[in-house]
């Protein structure tokens, strides 16, 4: 399914780009223009399964305290693919400056997959009965980043979804998003309703500018 | 080229491939995200176990299972692809020794490496081609009877597999790759420029395998079938897994019920990928046995690159301005290796209209074969448009014609024996089309019926190498009346 230029963000668009409070209106427009032109190129593709924790071979004590009452995860991959990829590169020649805004505005676009994913996958258990816990990503805190070839793995993403993962640990398509959310039963006085910062999780809370500027990644 | 799977295709309206391997180890105990190619060092019993039911349902031919077993995925896996090849070959060997029925040929698997190509990603082309070849090495040796290149969605990768196993091999080489709804792989490649490419290279049947299920999967064969003149391949999917618990949904009847509409389009090779088990087979079996395959209709010539495909008929728009000709920027930044400024230019003749791009970087001093590759790789990193490689030098005509992703023009042979000689047989191994200039070595013939008599030269010259005459564009040099 296709985005729409108002599913990306372009609040975070203008944050990727390194922009503090209101941007100046040249920017204002460069950043619209860039995301109109990626929810044109954005192809959308995304896959997720649902696995016992047990048959899962997480390790990090962050991961472990997310999962916290769990026994059940689901696992996530979602990706703008790689057709935007080429335009990209072309645009870094002609106009670089636009380049960059539609690189940003790509990121914000696998954001917003991602993000629409999760709201499916959360009303598909919450139908059940079932809450999910927030997106915790191979990289945050102490879940080491080694974890996205067994994910990818997991999820056949090369087959589903065109993704896969370079030797160093990096996700090819470059604009794409991978993470766990843990299965929680919503029964009543156990249940923990999701949270949406991770914030206090990331090993870039400190330096992180888009979070001082009071925008949450959605990570 | 006679071989054995034109013999089985000769001898059946239908050949019938297995079904999936990976989900039918899975219910005997591979765990998802296991490897069904350590798997097999494990558990070779269970794998020959898969392939008997394979053969008792019907199928022609069995697919070793093999298909991630290439040097970069089994890495840090402690073991290699020789070992891995060796033991999925004595498995399919197993069951096809025992049985009663006509004897399986046995495919060498080969998947995706699992990385991205440059530029997407960082494996280079060459290393690709050398990861394919370790393995058609080791399945060649141990008699493979042809090699099946499956699930691919980078042309690139299919096309360093296919010229792997054209060069380095024997064996029949079978390819598909895996399309989306919208008739696209995830690199944006088009099942038409695909099935073009591959044909191109001398594969012997193409076509598409998992992705979908076969319903979906109709309108993508029918653009392959309307592109080559290849047995077209199927082999789709029982439908999509259930992300709750890996079940595919199609039972085999309605699996077979979808399978058999591929017979109006031309499929000669049917099979079932992802959640296809024997029973899905068998009623494939038996759904096409009362059908025949549709004659295929000749495709129209057409040129393309990997997204995009050119008719080869009509009035075309050729950008001829990355040529070092008369040129003193462009002679300074080939001296310069200055790839930028013929990537601009590119980009320029794009931006204004140019449907194909002709590419020559010759002049004294410079490494033309290499600065070939390089510029068309690059510029085929930024530009969709088909390319025309522009060049005297058969070794810059072969850089350019390997590194190009499509199908292009060769620009150009003349009348002369011995540049025809050097060039067509180029021409031919990467499925080129290429441009005559009706002059030989006594020059340009003043009368219109010499120019044809050299025309003729040069077609009688391509056909006589397997160059198919639509693939043979003449130029009758019309000069200038000032030139006259």
């Amino acid at each position: 399914m296709k985005l729409t230029p108002v599913q990306i963000s372009l609040e975070e668009t203008c944050a990727y780009l390194g922009c503090r409070g209101t941007p100046p209106p040249a920017l204002a427009r460069q950043a619209a223009e860039a995301v109109r032109m990626a929810a044109e190129l954005a192809r959308p593709r995304t896959v997720w399964r649902e696995f016992a924790l047990a048959d899962l071979p997480l390790s990090g004590r962050d991961i472990a305290a997310h999962l916290a009452g769990c026994r059940r995860a689901v696992l996530l991959a979602a990706t703008v693919g790689q057709e935007a990829e080429r335009t990209l590169r072309a645009l870094f020649r002609t106009d670089p400056a636009a380049a960059v805004a539609l690189d940003c505005a790509l990121g914000a676009a696998a954001e917003a997959v991602c993000v629409r994913l999760s709201e499916e996958i959360a009303a598909d258990y919450a139908a059940r009965g079932e809450s999910l816990t927030p997106r915790f990503s191979p990289g945050y805190g102490d879940f080491p980043l080694s974890f996205q070839e067994e994910l990818l793995a997991r999820l056949d993403a090369g087959r589903r979804i065109g993704l896969t993962v370079s030797p160093d640990g990096l996700l090819l398509p470059r604009k794409s998003v991978t993470a766990v959310m843990g299965i929680l039963k919503n029964t009543a006085g156990t249940a923990r309703q999701p949270e949406r910062s991770g914030c206090r999780d990331c090993p870039r809370y400190e330096a992180c500018h888009i979070r001082k500027e009071g925008i949450l990644c959605g990570k | 080229m006679e071989n054995k799977l034109t013999r089985l295709l000769a001898r059946k309206p239908f050949v019938l491939l297995d079904g999936a391997m990976g989900t039918m180890l899975q219910k005997e105990g591979l765990k998802p995200g296991e490897r069904p190619e350590l798997f097999v060092l494990q558990h070779p019993e269970k794998v020959t176990a898969v392939h008997r039911q394979y053969l008792e349902s019907g199928s022609n031919i069995l697919y070793t299972c093999t298909f991630g077993a290439s040097r970069r995925k089994l890495a840090n896996s402690g073991t290699d692809p020789q070992t891995v090849i060796r033991a999925a070959f004595a498995a399919a060997r197993q069951a096809a020794d025992g049985f009663a029925g006509e004897r399986p040929l046995l495919a060498l698997d080969i998947g995706p490496i699992g990385e991205m190509l440059y530029p997407a990603g960082m494996l280079r082309f060459e290393e690709a081609y050398a990861l394919f070849k370790e393995q058609l090495l080791a399945g060649a040796e141990l008699g493979a009877d042809l090699v099946v290149f499956e699930t691919m969605t980078d042309l690139g990768e299919l096309r360093a597999a296919v010229l792997a196993a054209k060069e380095c091999t024997n064996l029949p080489v079978v390819a598909t790759m895996t399309f989306e709804a919208g008739g696209r792989t995830f690199t944006g490649c088009s099942a038409a420029a695909m099935a073009r490419t591959i044909e191109g290279l001398g594969a012997d049947a193409l076509g598409v395998n998992c992705s979908l299920g076969p319903d979906a999967l109709l309108p993508i064969a029918r653009e392959i079938a309307a592109s080559t003149s290849l047995p077209l391949v199927v082999k789709a999917n029982a439908g999509l897994p259930d992300p709750r618990d890996g079940s595919y949904s199609l039972t085999p009847a309605l699996f077979a019920q979808q399978m058999a509409a591929f017979a109006e389009c031309g499929m000669r090779l049917a099979g079932g990928c992802c959640g296809t088990t024997p029973a899905h087979i068998a009623a494939l079996r038996d759904a096409l046995a009362p059908l025949a395959p549709a004659p295929q209709p000749k495709p129209a010539p057409a040129f393309c690159s990997a997204t995009r495909i050119l008719p080869a008929g009509g009035v075309h728009i050729i950008g001829e301005r990355l040529n070092p000709t008369g040129k003193k920027q462009f002679q300074q930044a080939l001296l310069d290796g200055d790839i930028d400024y013929i990537l601009d230019q590119g980009l320029e003749q794009a931006g204004a209209g140019a449907e194909l791009l002709d590419l020559n970087v010759g002049m004294p001093g410079v490494d033309e074969p290499a600065l070939m590759r390089q510029a068309v790789e690059e510029l085929q990193s930024v530009l969709s448009l088909p390319l025309q490689i522009d060049s005297s030098d058969p070794a810059a005509i072969e850089a350019g014609l390997r590194a190009f992703h499509g199908v292009g023009i060769v620009n150009s042979v003349n009348g002369d024996a011995e540049t025809l000689e050097k060039i067509l047989p180029l021409v031919k191994k990467y499925g080129a089309f290429v441009v005559g200039l009706t002059l030989d070595s006594a020059g340009i013939p003043k009368t219109a019926a010499e120019r044809l008599a050299i025309a003729r030269r040069i077609l009688d010259a391509a056909l006589s190498y397997g160059i198919p005459r639509e693939k043979v564009l003449i130029d009758c040099l019309t000069l200038t009346v000032s030139a006259q």
